[in-house]
Formats: structure tokens, sequence, C-alpha cells
């Protein structure tokens, strides 16, 4: 074996034990901590760290208080949610709350199975897109299930600006929306923003509207969303 | 340079190796001892070891009745709950805070609303997220997180107060979130800073007499992680839910440290996500767990009682009794839970032994 080789080979192997020894890569941890969920402490014995906030130590002398899920088979509250909203109820953050709100339409899940849930669009670990979203938020995220661009075809991903269409706030209803979503002006109306996405209209957490519209038809049944780009 | 075919034969002795062979060598050694290493660490994994059980033994409370509607989250009249979060008693009233509907319902014994205070009844009563709720017997004080402020108001929703909270440090990188609330019997009132990770004792003016916690997020008798319910005992010690510690914290007072109940975990006496606080009359410590769907009794002293949310207390596999319990208040004999999800279950504390 060639030198060269034969160092590369040693730190593999430092690599392995390194591995098998600690766990976790940096990267693995990087992704945590420094975010949003980095929510430990660090003060030696008193301290909890980023993961044990979640993924919960083990008291070897202690009996487990439930042996499984204590929600199985809630239709409405079982899996990754209870954990989600230990914290998103409005104790630990304030945000997220409207995801959880059962008066209001939310997007479909099938509580309790892996992946169907809060975490079909969003990662804990996953920092890099914001809103721990699983993808950059808008098009690129809803058309990982989406691909059609929904029944209405819509052009998404247009600058609305460019195309003459400046947006008005006359119509958005923050109480029945989604807060977090991105919309295409700001919260204000009085600073346009880009692009047209598919948040822009929709919000997955929580509308009025079962089509997930970020505003419902008026009572002349003509839809008051359109008319924040369409004049007629 | 060429290097020979293995034979298979090992070195003669006194025989030198080349350093590749060297370096091939150490890397079998560091590879060997990874493997061990391994071996060892899963040999030697806590959970393997026998050790002295803390007994998820079932408290004995037994459910009384349910105010509201405990699956539909509609009260019998008087509209839909959305993820109430705390309930307290003024004068035999009961109120809950409504937080999702940012308003305070009014209800009588079977659950059904009297009353509902809100912005229209009172302008100034523009709840954000409230998060808590309080009495002193002749006032509701309640604090309005997304606001940071505490209120204080009639029974029948008209404002007396406005507190303003935190201000405690012109450094504090966020402003005052309060999410738990208690008034002591002098008037003063206290308060859960959550963004700010610290305690605040205020008088019945709204002068602030003291803050625990170092205003970042902190542990041992530093300070808190997230402080929110609060509860205060006979003595006027005041206990701090610290949620992602996992703890109860017992300070004095005058907010000085006692002591702590629980620490993070999932099993029998320790806490995932605690949420609030009550105390009864013999000092036992009552902590709901959001997480865990539970609410766990500890003794005056920290010893473990058990644990209450079984659907049958009898039956270990009938499963959760709670969704996501949250605001505790203990009234005579019973003890009130709100669930964020399925109304207020009122349960049969059992008589002092």
């Amino acid at each position: 074996m060639k030198p060269a080789l034969s160092a590369v080979a040693v730190a593999a192997a430092v690599a392995v034990a390194a591995l098998m020894t600690f766990g976790l890569t940096r990267g693995e941890q990087g992704k945590v901590v420094g975010s949003q969920h980095d929510l430990g402490v660090a003060a030696g014995a008193a301290g909890v760290s980023a993961c044990e906030v979640c993924h919960l130590p083990r008291d070897a002398s202690g009996q487990l208080l439930w042996s499984e899920d204590p929600h199985a088979g809630d239709k409405r509250f079982s899996g990754i949610a209870p954990a989600c909203y230990s914290c998103h109820d409005g104790t630990v953050t304030d945000s997220g709350l409207h995801a959880f709100d059962v008066a209001l339409a939310q997007h479909p899940v099938r509580p309790g199975e892996v992946g169907e849930d809060c975490d079909m669009c969003h990662d804990p670990h996953l920092a890099d897109y914001g809103s721990f979203l699983l993808f950059p938020a808008g098009a690129n995220l809803c058309r990982t299930c989406h691909a059609g661009g929904g029944s209405a075809g819509h052009p998404v991903n247009i600058d609305a600006i460019a195309g003459g269409h400046v947006p008005r706030d006359d119509s958005w209803n923050p109480d029945a929306s989604d807060f977090h979503g991105t919309r295409l002006w700001d919260e204000g109306g009085s600073r346009p923003g880009t692009f047209l996405k598919c948040l822009s209209c929709h919000a997955a957490h929580g509308t009025a509207s079962k089509s997930l519209l970020s505003v419902a038809a008026d009572s002349r049944g003509s839809p008051s969303l359109c008319a924040n780009c369409h004049r007629w | 340079m060429v290097r020979p075919a293995a034979t298979g034969q090992a070195p003669e002795a006194g025989a030198t190796l080349s350093p590749p062979r060297r370096v091939d060598l150490l890397a079998a050694v560091i590879l060997a001892c990874a493997v061990i290493s391994a071996a060892l660490a899963v040999a030697l994994i806590p959970q393997d070891v026998p050790g002295p059980e803390l007994s998820a033994r079932v408290y004995p409370a037994r459910l009384a009745r349910h105010l509201g509607n405990p699956s539909a989250h509609v009260q019998p009249s008087g509209g839909a709950w959305n993820q109430p979060s705390d309930i307290v008693a003024l004068g035999g009233r009961w109120f809950v805070l409504d937080t999702g509907n940012n308003r305070i319902l009014e209800l009588n014994g079977d659950g059904a609303v009297l009353q509902v205070l809100d912005q229209q009844r009172d302008g100034r009563l523009a709840l954000r997220g409230a998060m808590a709720l309080a009495s002193d017997g002749r006032y509701l004080y309640v604090a309005n997180s997304g606001a940071a402020q505490v209120l204080a108001l009639t029974p029948e929703g008209g404002v007396v107060g406005t507190f303003p909270v935190g201000g405690v440090d012109s450094e504090d990188s966020s402003p005052a979130r309060p999410i738990g609330l208690a008034v002591a019997g002098n008037g003063d009132f206290l308060v859960s800073d959550a963004d700010n990770h610290r305690v605040l004792r205020y008088d019945r003016e709204g002068r602030l007499l003291w803050a625990a916690g170092s205003g970042r997020r902190a542990g041992g008798e530093e300070g808190f992680n997230t402080p929110a319910g609060l509860a205060l005992d006979q003595a006027g010690n005041v206990y701090v839910v610290d949620i992602l510690n996992g703890r109860v914290v017992k300070l004095a007072p005058d907010g000085t440290f006692l002591g702590q109940y629980g620490r993070l975990g999932d099993t029998a006496g320790t806490l995932a996500r605690p949420k609030d606080v009550a105390i009864d009359a013999a000092g036992n410590v009552y902590v709901s767990d959001g997480l865990l769907a539970a609410v766990q009794v500890f003794g005056p002293t920290g010893e473990y009682r058990g644990f209450i949310g079984l659907k049958d207390p009898a039956d270990r596999g009938s499963g959760a009794l709670f969704r996501a319990p949250a605001g505790l208040t203990i009234a005579g004999p019973n003890l009130y839970v709100v669930d964020r999800f399925a109304s207020v279950f009122v349960m049969d504390l059992p008589g002092e032994e």
C-alpha cells in the first residue's frame, strides 16, 4: 500500500472509531445547533442538550409512564403531532398555534403515520429553508406532491409586478389564514413582494376555506382572493 | 516500489516492518479498538442494567365529571372552545381562558357558558394568545401573552388594571411573553416570562419587586429554560414549571432558590413537557405534562406519589384520559385539569392520609 493510501486508511479508521464512539457527526448536530430548535442549556450537570429536549433521556432506574404512545389510535392526535404541539402550543413558542386550530381547515394528514403528519412538510432537524421545511417554501415544496399545480392550473413563479399586477391587500383576513405563509405582498400591503407562489393564495395551516384558500369567496360568489391581482 | 504478494506467513522474529505496513497495522489496531469500544458501549448501555425501579404507579384520583364536551370541543351552549389553557375560580364562579378565541368564558357547574368576556365587553380586553388566568378573590387576572401585559378585570369583564410586563434588562432580545401567572394573598402578582427566561414578582400597583433568572436559557439554580405555570403554597413559596428543563422549581417568597421536583425524561417521576403546577392543602405538588398526557404527583418533600391520566385507573392498558393537559386548579377535594383539546376534567382527589 502506498503511504498516501495508508494515511487515508488511518484517517478513515479514526473517523469510524469516532463515529462508533461518539455517535452523531458534527454535521448532523449542526443542523439543530444554532437553529430555532436549539433549545438546550449548556450548563454542565444542570444542563439539557439540544438533542435531549426532544429525544428525552431515559432513566435506567425509572419505569416508563406509558409502555406505548398514550395517544395510539387517536385519529386526530397521535404520532409526531403531540411532540410538536408540546412546544407549539403557546408556551415554548407562540408560533404555530393556528396549525392545531380544530375550527379551521388544515392540510390533510394521517396522524400517527411517519411522514404523513407534521413531518410531511417539516423536519425539526432541517433549518436550511426556513420554518424547518423539507424543501424551499413555495412551489417547490407543494409540487413534491401537487405536481400539476392544482386543478385551477394557475401559473406560479411569475413576477407579478413585472406583469402589471400590483396586489391589493383589502381582502386578506389575517384571522383566518396562515400568518407564516409566503405572501405576494407584505402584511401591511404597502410593499409588494416578487413572485407569485402557491402560498400567495393558499395557507396550509388553517383557513376558513376547505380549499385552504387564504380568503374565502365573498357574498356575491366571486372569489375575493382573485381580485387582489385581477381587475374586472 | 513493487509490493511482494502476501505469503500468509508471519514475519520472522526480529524482522522489522516497512513503514507502510506499520501504518496498515496502526489502522487495524484503531479499528479493533473501535469495535471493542462499541461492544463495551453496547454491553454497558444503562437501560440494560437492572436497578431499583421507580414504579409508574397510579395516583388514586377519580374522574368526577367533565366541564364541556370532552370529544367535540363544543359546549352544550355557547359555541366551541379553541385550545383553552387555564381555569380559575372566583367567588364560586368558574372562568376558563379560551386562548384560541381570545376570550374568557364563565361556566356553570355543568360546563355551559354563562357569559363571554372579550373585547365586546370592554375594548381594553384585547387578548392575544393569552395563556394564564388567576384570581385574588375579587378580580380576575389574565396574562395577555401576546401583548406583554397582565390585565386585572371584574368578573363581568371590565378592565380595572393594565400592567406592562418586562423591561427588566435593556439588553433583553425579546419583549416579555408572560405565560404563567399567580396572585399572592397580599395582592402581589407573579409572572413567568417565557422568552426572557425569568420569573417576575410585582406589587399590586405593578412595580417590579424582583426578577429570578439570568435572562437567558439556564438550569440549576442559575435560572430557567422556559418558565411557565406558577403556583403558591400556603407559606407563600413559589412553584415554577420550567418546561424545557423538565422540572418544577421551588422559590422562597423573596425569589431564593429552594429546590426542584422532577427532571427531564419519560419515566415515572420525570417530566417531558410540564405545563402547570398546583399545590393542595397538604403540600402535594401536581404537575400537568402535555407530552406525557398525565398529571404527576409529588409529595411535599419531593417523593413521587404517582400519576393521573388513565381512562380506567384500575387498568394500565386503558389508554390516556387526557390529550394535552395544561392548566391546573385545586378547589376543595377537586383537581381541575384543562385539556387543550378535550375541555376540563374534574378529578376527585383522595383524602389526606
